[in-house]
């Protein structure tokens, strides 16, 4: 569990707090989404987690390990941390060279360099790629090769900061299937900081952070039973439940579980078929 | 959108023997072939220098034209220090008289030993460039700066600082690009007016790029950081670099060189003969 | 005379040399004044190629490309190139990064002051831009820099539209962009269209296509592969395999809905209002609806 007790965090800049006095606890092995709107909270908080930012007051612990200035290596070692912008997190010349930071930095003995790096490209389907340069690949392919040096470290939890939002559909799907994948073999822990509605429906915990506090968390599942209260904090929704409230509007009531597009087929076929 | 190894420098992929040997023995080369430029005392030094040249061009099994491309840029400052070499130097017989100017025998045997070091120096180089990537030029200089860690000279870090600069270059000159093309759609004409006017009109080109620069600087520290880099700590090395049998028969090579061009030298001395 | 016209044009890089490779092949079309057009197609189809030539960024190889009054080919002088870009306004992709100036005001009277207005009337073209973008006064003596990333997305838009082009390029107008400000965003290119300007849209957004556009131009390889109307293209399934496109999720729901079944009236609703509005129609016949 990543425990996060009373965490508040002030940028020097700025007069109000980016987060005030937030208590969490994420669950390890699953996917939790952070949403919110700009400026609420998210991307702090991910920084906060992975030690690049020292906190105003509060602590955060990923198990036992508590997220100080001591433990920056072992933090760096556990914890992976996909950014936005697919260009301005890759340092190699090619792509093998990319993953190889990450081991350098480690210290990874030459040795064993190799077959990380041939292993981790083959897990994120890169590894036709491993010699090729930053500049001929699209912004999803250089997003892969960031998990892949993530990888290759053989961290236990995964944060992902907006990283899906300057990729094309197709980036999208391809990152997020690739996630999905990831998390059902290795066992690893994936926080994702997203607008993307796909992206939310497909984790297993949500948390909602509103101008620096939480708003609402739990289960993906029964957050989306609510669309309307998630419209209200004006988040974008997936689009059945973009459906379930269009239709309310229209004074359709369509029951709390019919969640996905698959169901609410199901239970139109139902209502109109009978 | 081009290949950074072809771009910057002069590289020319290939499967030469050249191609193949260890950078830092050809950097090594290249500078040490310079020095013994300056060494050649008379014809004999520079004819040799010259099949030396041009064992290592066959060497490279890249055109001839490719190595006049290295010279052309630099023609006319060529033929200009040879002319004034030829026109000021004094000595020997005078052929041609006119005030200050003159064209002596001495100033023919200057402008030709100019002319012979500039081609060899220029091409030298070329071969290097040639045939070495610049990704591995830059591991043979860390390889190189090394001893200056001694001196508190931080060659780890400026190897990093290397390979960033080199992986950007392409990524940089499409953003050029891109802002030069968004600008001109907003009516800026760059090839047009007095060199002032033009100079004033790189403002909305060269400032979207600093800021775009030092934004992405900032990004990717921050990734570095969170990727485990301290510019401080030890790091181990992925790519390495191997010396082989050919490195050694390269060096070997080019101590003979330097022996029969020392040789030369004696012979002008009357030693030898 | 219809506002845009490609008339067999086709560009090919490095054309005179071994390396020479085909951007568009033989490309024809004639787009409306007024029209909205999508334009849809793999990564290297050619949409950018197309659209730099449409600014006067690029001279086609071969063929004939006239915009209002001005035609251009492989002859045209820089004089023609720059009446061309003066009626034809193109926001790049994160065209945030085109920002310089001291202050908004100044940036975004660039464009204008550069199309030889006078400062006062440049400086009117900008405030109204900016009014337009609903972006707050009290910006216009900051710096461009200071500003957040949506805001300084609206800035470098802002600086297009003082410019009052009659024909306006957007490349990913959305693109990083949080919900809320997409909608808005493309709201406001909708006013545009309806008030009379020529709109190419680059997207690979199909929901986007589907609300907005009259015509979607497909393009494949370098070749146009369709132009259709978006409920023309949203129905025909071989096409948008071929090209491989997925059609807006208020089109793919009604497919589903199609394979168990059930039948709309309109089976390719084009936003998801249109699909609410049909199914709450069909709810309300059918007897079992909870209203």
């Amino acid at each position: 569990m990543i425990d996060i007790q009373h965490l508040s965090f002030k940028y020097p800049d700025r007069t109000q707090a980016a987060l005030n006095d937030v208590t969490l606890q994420l669950p390890m092995k699953k996917w939790t989404a952070v949403i919110g709107h700009n400026g609420s909270g998210k991307s702090t908080l991910a920084r906060l987690i992975d030690g690049l930012l020292i906190p105003s007051s509060g602590t955060i612990k990923i198990d036992e390990l508590l997220v100080d200035e001591k433990n920056l290596q072992q933090l760096r070692q556990q914890i992976g941390l996909v950014f936005q912008n697919p260009d301005n997190q890759f340092v190699g010349t090619t792509v093998a060279d990319d993953v190889a930071f990450g081991l350098e930095n480690h210290q990874i003995p030459h040795g064993q360099m190799q077959a990380r790096i041939d292993e981790s490209l083959k897990a994120v389907g890169m590894q036709d790629f491993a010699d090729s340069e930053p500049a001929m690949l699209s912004g999803g392919q250089k997003q892969r090769v960031a998990l892949a040096g993530i990888l290759a470290i053989g961290p236990r939890v995964i944060i992902l900061d907006e990283a899906t939002s300057m990729l094309d559909p197709k980036g999208r799907h391809d990152l997020l299937k690739l996630l999905k994948k990831l998390i059902a073999e290795r066992d690893m822990t994936v926080i994702s900081i997203t607008h993307d509605p796909v992206e939310l429906s497909l984790s297993d915990y949500t948390v909602v952070l509103d101008h620096g506090k939480v708003a609402m968390q739990g289960e993906t599942t029964t957050l989306l039973q609510d669309p309307a209260k998630l419209a209200d904090l004006h988040l974008a929704l997936p689009f059945a439940q973009q459906l379930q409230l269009l239709l309310k509007k229209r004074g359709i009531n369509v029951p709390a579980q019919y969640l996905d597009s698959e169901r609410m087929v199901e239970w139109l076929c139902q209502q109109l078929n009978s | 959108m081009g290949n950074a190894k072809v771009i910057l420098g002069a590289y020319v992929p290939g499967s030469s023997w050249l191609h193949h040997l260890d950078p830092r023995v050809k950097l090594f080369s290249c500078f040490w072939y310079v020095v013994i430029v300056f060494l050649a005392s008379n014809w004999l030094g520079y004819l040799w220098l010259f099949i030396v040249l041009g064992t290592l061009i066959a060497l490279s099994r890249l055109p001839l034209k490719l190595y006049w491309r290295g010279i052309k840029p630099l023609f006319w400052i060529i033929l200009f220090t040879v002319a004034i070499q030829l026109l000021f130097s004094s000595g020997g017989h005078v052929y041609w008289q006119w005030g200050w100017l003159a064209i002596t025998s001495g100033g023919f045997y200057q402008s030709a030993i100019i002319l012979a070091r500039f081609i060899l120096i220029i091409t030298i180089s070329t071969v290097l460039t040639a045939t070495t990537p610049t990704l591995q030029l830059a591991a043979a200089m860390e390889a190189f700066m090394k001893p200056l860690r001694y001196l508190h000279v931080p060659v780890n870090q400026i190897a990093v600082m290397l390979m960033i600069i080199l992986r950007f270059i392409p990524t940089i000159m499409d953003e050029t690009t891109k802002v030069m093309n968004a600008q001109k759609s907003r009516g800026v004409n760059f090839d047009e007016g007095s060199l002032i006017e033009r100079a004033r009109r790189l403002e909305p080109l060269l400032i979207p790029l600093f800021v775009g620069s030092f934004k992405r600087a900032e990004e990717l520290a921050t990734a570095m950081e969170a990727r485990g880099y301290d510019p401080d700590a030890p790091r181990t090395k992925y790519r390495v670099l191997h010396w082989h049998r050919n490195d050694t028969l390269a060096m070997i090579g080019l101590t003979l060189a330097t022996i029969i061009l020392l040789a030369t030298r004696l012979m002008s001395a009357g030693m030898l003969f | 005379m219809s506002a845009i016209e490609f008339l067999n044009v086709d560009y090919i890089y490095q054309a005179d040399t071994p390396m020479a490779a085909w951007a568009i092949k033989d490309f024809s079309l004639k787009l409306e004044t007024g029209s909205f057009t999508a334009i849809v197609g793999h990564t290297g189809s050619g949409k950018s190629t197309l659209m730099a030539m449409l600014d006067g960024l690029l001279v086609p190889t071969h063929g004939q490309l006239r915009v209002g009054e001005v035609v251009i080919d492989n002859r045209a002088d820089k004089k023609a190139l720059a009446r061309l870009r003066q009626g034809v306004g193109y926001v790049f992709q994160f065209p945030e990064s085109q920002l310089f100036a001291e202050t908004v005001l100044k940036d975004v009277m660039f464009g204008p002051l550069n199309l030889g207005v006078s400062p006062a009337q440049a400086k009117e073209q900008a405030l109204t831009a900016l009014e337009a973008l609903k972006l707050p006064s009290d910006i216009n003596e900051r710096s461009p820099f200071e500003l957040s990333g949506g805001q300084m997305r609206r800035v470098a838009i802002a600086g297009v539209l003082a410019m009052h082009p009659s024909v306006l390029i957007l490349d990913e107008p959305t693109a990083g962009l949080d919900p809320q400000a997409s909608t808005d965003l493309l709201d406001l290119v909708d006013e545009l269209h309806q008030k009379g300007t020529t709109i190419l849209m680059i997207t690979h957004q199909m929901e986007q296509a589907a609300r907005f556009a009259d015509h979607v131009l497909v393009m494949n390889h370098g070749q146009k592969a369709a132009f259709m109307t978006p409920h023309e293209l949203f129905s025909n399934a071989a096409l948008l395999n071929e090209a491989g496109i997925m059609p807006p999720a208020s089109v793919a729901f009604a497919q589903q809905l199609q394979s168990h079944g059930l039948r709309l009236a309109d089976s390719v609703p084009l936003t998801i209002e249109k699909l609410a509005d049909q199914l709450t129609i069909r709810l309300k016949q059918g007897g079992r609806a909870n209203g």
